[in-house]
């Protein structure tokens, strides 16, 4: 067969598959493409997950009269594609074709595959740091945002971090991340984690700074890159989630949940609204209820439950 | 037939630069096979920045070291390779390829070869460079010497063959080994959550699980993981959870979540222990635009506590004092704590006070909050 239709056909195929970044496998591209290099009219595309599910993808060609067929393994793992055809010397040729180039495409599909549970992988993880109200960003050395991950959201509404030229800062401490990084790079501190809270709002932040002296990216290496990671949580446990855990009334909830933040009953009078009275016979009711008879005990109990 | 016009050649040739994709560092063994099949007993496999003329990764073959030294100075800005991207202004477009393999005679017009290439004794060449991003070209070229003949239309057109494939192993390298964008770090943002983190399908099978939940699994803390799933000692607790897992993934394919952003609506909470002391861990459906394979549910457990070792590398606490915060955060009182370090009541107040002054917190509360609340 002619090396430049199995090289260009299998450069059409790699293409199809459309590997990017964030971005999932087109599969349904990748047949068509088989489909349309063999001429067939019909085609099936059986995949077989790790969970023993099956994914199906298919695709009709308009014309009718398919009748002869062709199934094409692909890999071990009981992944095989199906190519109908109408007449007996289209066939042929298409499985001549496969032939040909079967353990290339195999390994085109092969890479397909493994991006595709990276992705899922990926997935799963970003979801669940996102759940948890944790971000990441990765800066290089001078500060810079690395790759196109965009700011979380609540970073720039509530303006914790500003750009500054080319690399960003943190609004309130304009040196600290590129003091970080050059201690860090001089190998005068810490090498691995560099930490700190802010508090604003509701909210505190806890960030952390994570050095990587070489960093792989493909064949070569790059320097020096850092990873800096947010963690956003509410300074208060919400009052709903200490009504169901601890099984407290709306009023018991709110005045625990300012309470174990390590207020005064003075504050927690103040920001709840009630008498410091009422305030006062609420905690005595929540010691009770928790077995406890110091604020401290509440907060040990309640801060490291605390949901997402 | 000459070997690069066989077929066999080519797919073999193709079929290692793919597998070479998950393992980059095998690529200059292919180039170095590759020389040899199309007789260049000089070839150059680089990675080199534009912008700061800076070679960041080569494998030059067949060069003595003086020869690499002035190459060096000659290699950016003056080589056909170079200057076809830059000509073409790709340089700002990542993983785009030049169009072919640049011939012999692109060559020798060059200033490269009047330069450089003419003194050294290197008359053919043949290649072709890759933009990656931010300035760097990836180049490969192959050269032969005075005395031996130009390289033929067979070797270009082998070569051209070839090149589509050389890009999408320049552009999935990339891809697949990135550690500067999301996929491998978010997996380490992950990590450094300290809280255990397990997620499971709806048959409670393990998918996915962090460091601190793989201790609490070690340390058989009321959950426990035989055969990849997820399971409780006690019975009756399993089939609790198994019914929140599922009622939670059902709520997802049966609705939006993201419309109804209810607090008790997206997560559940589960008890789990014996009769003296449980545990509450706090289940989440796994919402993702994406179409994963299988719908999924995070459980999250209560944050350990920390050991005094981690309390002094993350906050500026003597081991002492760590140790008093420590019996703190395990919810004591300072009597209780003061009887376990065979210490006075004052003498423990008085410990707490100096880490209160030196963490910046004014009473006991805060400073649990704050010991705690580190990731």
């Amino acid at each position: 067969m002619n090396p430049e239709i199995i090289s260009s056909s299998l450069a059409d195929f790699m293409q199809s598959l459309c590997l990017k970044n964030d971005q999932s496998v087109n599969w349904s591209l990748f047949l068509t493409k088989i489909m349309e290099y063999t001429q067939a009219c019909e085609g099936h595309l059986h995949m077989t997950d790790k969970s023993q599910k099956v994914r199906k993808i298919e695709i009709t060609a308009s014309s009718p009269g398919c009748t002869k067929c062709v199934k094409w393994p692909l890999g071990v793992e009981g992944n095989f594609i199906t190519l109908k055809f109408s007449q007996e010397t289209l066939k042929v040729s298409a499985q001549e074709f496969l032939h040909q180039i079967s353990q290339q495409l195999e390994q085109i599909f092969q890479l397909g595959w493994q991006w595709q549970e990276k992705l899922n992988l990926h997935h799963i993880v970003k979801s669940c740091s996102q759940k948890m109200n944790v971000n990441q960003l990765n800066l290089n050395s001078k500060g810079g945002i690395i790759g196109n991950s965009p700011l979380p959201k609540y970073l720039i509404e509530d303006e914790v971090l500003v750009w500054a030229g080319d690399k960003i800062q943190f609004k309130h401490d304009t040196r600290w991340l590129s003091q970080c990084q050059k201690a860090m790079m001089s190998g005068e501190a810490c090498e691995s984690t560099q930490y700190q809270t802010l508090q604003y709002g509701e909210t505190a932040l806890q960030c952390l700074l994570i050095y990587k002296r070489d960093v792989k990216f493909g064949w070569h290496t790059q320097p020096h890159q850092f990873t800096l990671i947010f963690c956003k949580n509410a300074i208060q446990p919400a009052s709903s989630w200490l009504k169901s855990r601890f099984d407290l009334s709306e009023a018991e909830a709110s005045v625990a949940s300012w309470f174990s933040t390590g207020l005064s009953a003075e504050g927690v009078a103040n920001k709840t609204g009630y008498t410091t009275h009422t305030v006062y016979s609420y905690i005595k009711k929540l010691y009770a209820i928790l077995g406890i008879n110091k604020q401290s005990q509440l907060t040990a109990a309640v801060w490291p439950e605390l949901p997402f | 037939m000459k070997p690069f016009k066989d077929p066999e050649v080519l797919k073999s040739y193709i079929n290692r630069i793919y597998q070479a994709v998950l393992e980059p560092d095998k690529i200059a063994h292919i180039m170095s096979d590759l020389r040899y099949v199309i007789d260049a007993p000089y070839s150059a496999f680089q990675v080199e920045n534009v912008y700061t003329n800076q070679l960041r990764q080569a494998s030059l073959i067949g060069y003595d070291q003086q020869s690499i030294d002035s190459y060096t100075d000659y290699f950016v800005t003056r080589d056909p390779w170079s200057m076809e991207v830059l000509k073409r202004d790709l340089l700002d477009t990542p993983f785009i390829a030049t169009h072919k393999i640049l011939k012999d005679t692109c060559y020798r017009e060059s200033e490269f070869y009047r330069d450089w290439g003419r003194h050294h004794g290197v008359r053919h060449a043949i290649g072709t460079g890759f933009t990656l991003d931010e300035g760097f070209i990836f180049k490969a070229n192959f050269q032969r010497h005075s005395d031996q003949e130009h390289f033929s239309e067979d070797v270009e057109l082998f070569l051209n063959w070839l090149r589509p494939h050389l890009e999408h192993f320049v552009r999935l390298s990339s891809v697949f080994h990135q550690q500067n964008l999301p996929l491998e770090n978010w997996q380490k943002t992950l990590q450094q959550v300290n809280r255990p983190i397990w997620v499971v399908n709806e048959h409670l099978r393990l998918v996915s699980h962090n460091q601190c939940a793989q201790d609490w699994l070690e340390n058989g803390h009321y959950l426990s993981c035989k055969g990849g799933q997820l399971s409780t000692a006690d019975h009756h607790q399993q089939r609790k959870l198994k019914e929140k897992v599922s009622g939670l993934i059902n709520l997802v394919t049966s609705n939006d979540l993201n419309q109804n952003s209810n607090f008790n609506y997206q997560f559940d909470q589960v008890r789990i222990g014996d009769a003296l002391e449980s545990e509450t861990f706090w289940l989440s459906a796994i919402v993702n635009d994406e179409s994963l394979p299988e719908k999924l549910v995070m459980i999250v457990g209560r944050k350990p506590l920390p050991n005094i070792s981690t309390l002094v590398k993350s906050h500026p606490l003597t081991q002492r004092q760590a140790q008093v915060c420590l019996l703190l955060m395990q919810g004591m009182t300072p009597q209780l704590a003061a009887n376990k370090l065979n210490i006075s009541v004052n003498t423990f107040r008085n410990t707490l006070a100096t880490c209160f002054r030196v963490l910046k917190v004014n009473n006991q509360s805060e400073l649990i909050r704050l010991l705690f609340s580190y990731f």
